[in-house]
């Protein structure tokens, strides 16, 4: 098991001493049955596809990934080097679960997966200056038809 | 990841997300939120373990039916067991590493190196059908475009021009990154459990002249005044593994 407790303790107070901005919440939405929802994916780990710009550190913009993309053709560029790459190296679905979402769309247990998901680089000093890109990713979304994000960090 | 989830909401999309530093999501308070007990890097907690990530994913997006408010839930298992980094070892014996006179020097050794490992590069993506090198802005191809960029760089300020994802000096960061990454799948392509970062890093800084470059490299760039270059370190040499001096 892995909590801020076991980590190297530089690593620890560096996490824990980010000012975590008070962000409002939006009106809560109850979303569809599971079962008829169109699933995408928004990760903060820094992937792009290798023909695709990759992230500068403190990037605020996003990369778009094609919902048929091969997970192997994402590379990362995240700028932290305060995590674990073996597993995205070995398997990307560890970070960017993309053929388990079809896997449970083709199972009938989500609607289906979306048509284009998004990449941010996260380890943000200031997590609210991708609120612009955040909400415009938001609106693109709903546009897409999707009903619901799977947000993943690193 | 927490920002991303308000701000998904607030355009009318239900926003569910996994967080690995629970302390984050209990300060941000996202709509639905699961903490899972993996290691950084790591969100769905098993590489090449389809059941284990179902779950994780299942009990994520499982928030979405059963949360009616502001929700943080604790994923109940630990991930599986991965490789005993304490065990492994790397399959090729390499020389051991010198410290370098000069760029060229170093740049020959690491050379050397690259076609020792070169094999193993190669078995490994032709077990996994593709390499994660590239953040950098070169593939796995050009690993000797990265290997001069840094021996050179360990001693004397050079930009090689051409083609690359990022302006000088963050290019050595991500440059050492994607070298890093090239050796750690050589290093990890006999068949078995993926050895950890860790593993991989006590082998890297401690037996291999990738390591003894970086070192070289991070400690000229804390002599230098320009802030830029100074905090080069921090970014290419991961925490516990600066040489003791």
């Amino acid at each position: 098991m892995v909590r801020t407790a076991d980590l190297h303790p530089t690593m620890a107070e560096g996490l824990l001493k980010l000012d975590l901005p008070e962000i409002p919440p939006a009106p809560w939405i109850a979303p569809k049955p599971l079962a008829e929802s169109t699933i995408a994916i928004i990760t903060t780990a820094g992937l792009a596809r290798r023909d695709d710009r990759p992230f500068q550190a403190g990037d605020v913009g996003y990369r778009l990934i094609p919902g048929d993309v091969d997970a192997s053709e994402l590379s990362m560029s995240h700028a932290s080097i305060a995590f674990d790459r073996s597993g995205f190296r070995g398997d990307p679905n560890v970070v960017f679960p993309i053929e388990r979402l079809r896997e449970l769309a083709a199972a009938g247990e989500i609607g289906g997966v979306a048509n284009h998901h998004y990449s941010f680089m996260g380890a943000q000093a200031d997590p609210t200056r991708v609120q612009e890109a955040g909400e415009e990713v938001g609106r693109l979304l709903r546009e897409d038809g999707v009903d619901a994000a799977l947000l993943t960090p690193v | 990841m927490c920002a991303l989830s308000h701000y998904i909401e607030r355009a009318g999309v239900a926003a569910a997300g996994i967080s690995l530093i629970r302390e984050h999501a209990a300060g941000m308070r996202p709509p639905r939120s699961l903490f899972v007990p993996f290691p950084l890097g790591l969100p769905l907690g098993a590489p090449d373990d389809a059941a284990f990530q179902a779950g994780v994913l299942r009990a994520a997006l499982g928030l979405l039916e059963t949360a009616a408010e502001t929700t943080l839930a604790d994923y109940p298992h630990d991930a599986p067991a991965g490789a005993d980094g304490g065990q492994w070892a790397c399959p090729v014996q390499l020389a051991a590493p010198e410290p370098a006179s000069d760029a060229e020097a170093l740049q020959r050794r690491l050379g050397e190196e690259i076609q020792r490992l070169q094999p193993w590069h190669d078995q490994w993506v032709r077990g996994r059908g593709h390499s994660s090198v590239g953040g950098s802005g070169v593939g796995a191809e050009g690993i000797g475009r990265l290997a001069e960029l840094i021996a050179r760089n360990a001693f004397e300020d050079h930009d090689p021009g051409g083609e690359w994802g990022h302006p000088m000096p963050i290019r050595l960061k991500y440059a050492a990154d994607d070298m890093r990454a090239w050796y750690f799948e050589a290093a990890s392509a006999q068949p078995g459990a993926l050895p950890d970062d860790a593993a991989l890093n006590r082998w890297l800084f401690g037996e291999t002249t990738l390591g003894e470059a970086l070192h070289t490299l991070a400690e000229r760039a804390a002599q230098s005044e320009d802030r830029a270059i100074k905090g080069l370190g921090r970014g290419i040499i991961p925490g516990g593994f600066a040489r003791k001096r």
